[in-house]
């Protein structure tokens, strides 16, 4: 589609002559025009790396701009988290805001500045329509739960039959809006996010009827239940998940993850325990005995939840002249693949910890 | 280690690495057609200049594992970000940039060909048309109507608030 369009577009720039440039007016010197030189597709490529913003400005600067930068690739990923709500006078979306979003493959609101729950519920209105929507990212958006009929009904229409990725973390949504998720995209979606999130218990009963979810993230869902959480991940998880991120879940046992990956059929490749500090480093070397290719990530430092465990802990910490970093506490567990890159972000919340762990 | 010799459009010859060369995939592919080559290969669309600068590239890049294919089609938008020493390397006059882009685009040097973009990218971010149109020295072939047109219609966009901004709690909720 985008080709057909730049076709039609690219006779249109050649043909065209510029009306208002006076004969006389000396042309600008050959050469110095450093994009004339450039074929379209690297222009394409240099607009590719630009925010909406900025590929607006572009479409004024000349036709061949214009035509190039309106290439609806371009306008694929929506970023609308800088959307001022001036923009969206009355809650009228510009023509031009509104073909895009009726065309993007993916639509992310992070955090807004300025508009708000009634401006993005207008955009989603508009987004609902785009036959492409691919991904959907909702997240931080104070006040959406005062909507959630408003956003059940935008899950109900979306008109994309392929919504692949869906980010509804750091809001507060209820269950139905998950329920109405599943209700289109049962078949399609393959990740879902819910990330410190206050999605309740019956959410993962919805969450266990998709058909396709590769990638789940529960992180901090502070508000399910320990017997919730615990038939859902030994019992009721889809067998298709490939990633699985429970991290912050105080509540996470062992044996829960056991039967998990005894469980015939599953396909977990990696799971993210950081946080959940009841697994140890001896749970873990279990786990990893059950699935040898499985990939964790845990901030476990105990040997075993024992005298013993805590003792060699204590030991371990005082054979460390400086503070340990992470890596190397967690080297010690049996593990295949080199850890991920450590962020500060985890090693303070490990040095958080450290002092909990101290106490015997 | 082999060497092979490249020859610019200004005839002057360059003695290369072949594994350097080869992060060019249009020689990587004529040496597997025609096997060894003991003459200097003709690189006409390049001049000595330039393709010291892309040579330059190559060698400090000779190491990087091969481009992954462009399977990503999910992923968000691409990232901006140069890496320290790339953004050094393109620190040279407009001329030169866009010769290297175009070099690297004829030698099929698909990793060069995005710093380069980026670079121009990072050229156009934050700036108005009229900079924009400064900057580059491109003619506006629109006429005043038109662009007027043009700007009522994007507006929506051209108005939004940079993140630095504090945030207006009145505005967001």
């Amino acid at each position: 589609m985008a080709k057909e369009f730049l076709v039609l577009g690219r006779p249109l720039t050649s043909t065209t002559t510029p009306p208002t440039m006076p004969a006389g007016e000396p042309a600008i010197v050959s050469g110095a025009d450093s994009f004339s030189k450039l074929p379209t597709e690297i222009i394409s490529n240099i607009f590719s790396y630009l925010s909406y913003n900025d590929l607006s400005s572009c479409l004024s600067i000349c036709r061949e701009w214009y035509y190039i930068g309106n290439d609806p690739l371009l306008w694929n990923e929506l970023d609308l988290s800088n959307l001022r709500n001036t923009s969206l006078p009355h809650f009228l979306v510009p023509r031009t805001l509104h073909r895009r979003l009726t065309t993007c493959r993916s639509l992310t609101i992070d955090a807004p500045i300025s508009i708000g729950v009634h401006h993005i519920l207008t955009l989603l209105k508009c987004a609902s329509q785009s036959p492409n929507l691919c991904s959907l990212t909702l997240t931080s958006i104070p006040n959406i739960r005062s909507q959630t009929k408003a956003l059940e009904q935008f899950f109900l229409s979306v008109k994309s039959r392929n919504l692949q990725h869906v980010d509804l973390s750091k809001i507060s949504i209820s269950t139905s809006v998950i329920q109405a998720l599943l209700q289109t995209s049962r078949k399609t979606l393959k990740s879902l996010d819910l990330e410190f999130s206050n999605v309740e218990d019956p959410v993962l009963r919805a969450i266990a009827q998709f058909e396709a979810l590769e990638h789940l993230s529960l992180l901090d869902c502070f508000s399910l239940s320990k017997p919730g959480l615990r038939s859902f991940l030994s019992k009721r998880l889809p067998a298709s998940v490939r990633v699985l991120k429970i991290c912050w879940l105080p509540d996470v046992r062992i044996g829960w993850l056991y039967e998990l990956l005894t469980k015939p059929g599953n396909r977990i490749e990696k799971i993210d325990v950081r946080g959940c500090d009841r697994l140890t480093l001896g749970d873990l070397r279990c786990l990893q005995k059950i699935k040898p290719e499985l990939e964790m990530v845990h901030t476990a430092l105990l040997e075993e939840e024992s005298v013993w465990g805590y003792r060699k802990y204590l030991e371990y910490m005082g054979s460390l002249a400086p503070p340990p970093p992470l890596v190397g506490a967690a080297a010690q567990g049996p593990k295949r693949e080199p850890f991920p890159a450590i962020s500060t972000k985890q090693s303070s919340i490990l040095a958080s910890t450290v002092p909990e762990y101290g106490v015997p | 280690m082999s060497e092979i010799k490249l020859l610019s459009s200004d005839q002057a010859t360059i003695t290369v690495e072949k594994s350097v060369a080869e992060r060019s995939i249009l020689i990587k592919n004529m040496l597997e057609d025609v096997g060894e080559v003991t003459e200097a290969i003709p690189i006409p669309n390049v001049n000595e200049n330039v393709l010291k600068k892309v040579i330059e590239w190559c060698e400090h890049h000779k190491g990087d594992p091969p481009a992954q294919a462009d399977d990503d089609s999910d992923s968000r938008k691409k990232s901006s970000d140069i890496d320290e020493w790339d953004q050094k390397f393109m620190q040279v006059d407009q001329e030169m940039l866009f010769e290297i882009i175009l070099a690297a685009n004829y030698l099929d040097i698909k990793p060069l060909l995005d710093v380069g973009c980026k670079t121009v990218a990072n050229m156009i971010k934050g700036k108005s048309p009229e900079e924009i149109r400064k900057t580059f020295n491109i003619q506006n072939d629109f006429t005043p109507d038109e662009e007027e047109q043009i700007r009522r219609e994007n507006e929506w966009a051209e108005e939004s608030v940079p993140r630095s901004q504090p945030l207006d709690i009145d505005e967001a909720c």
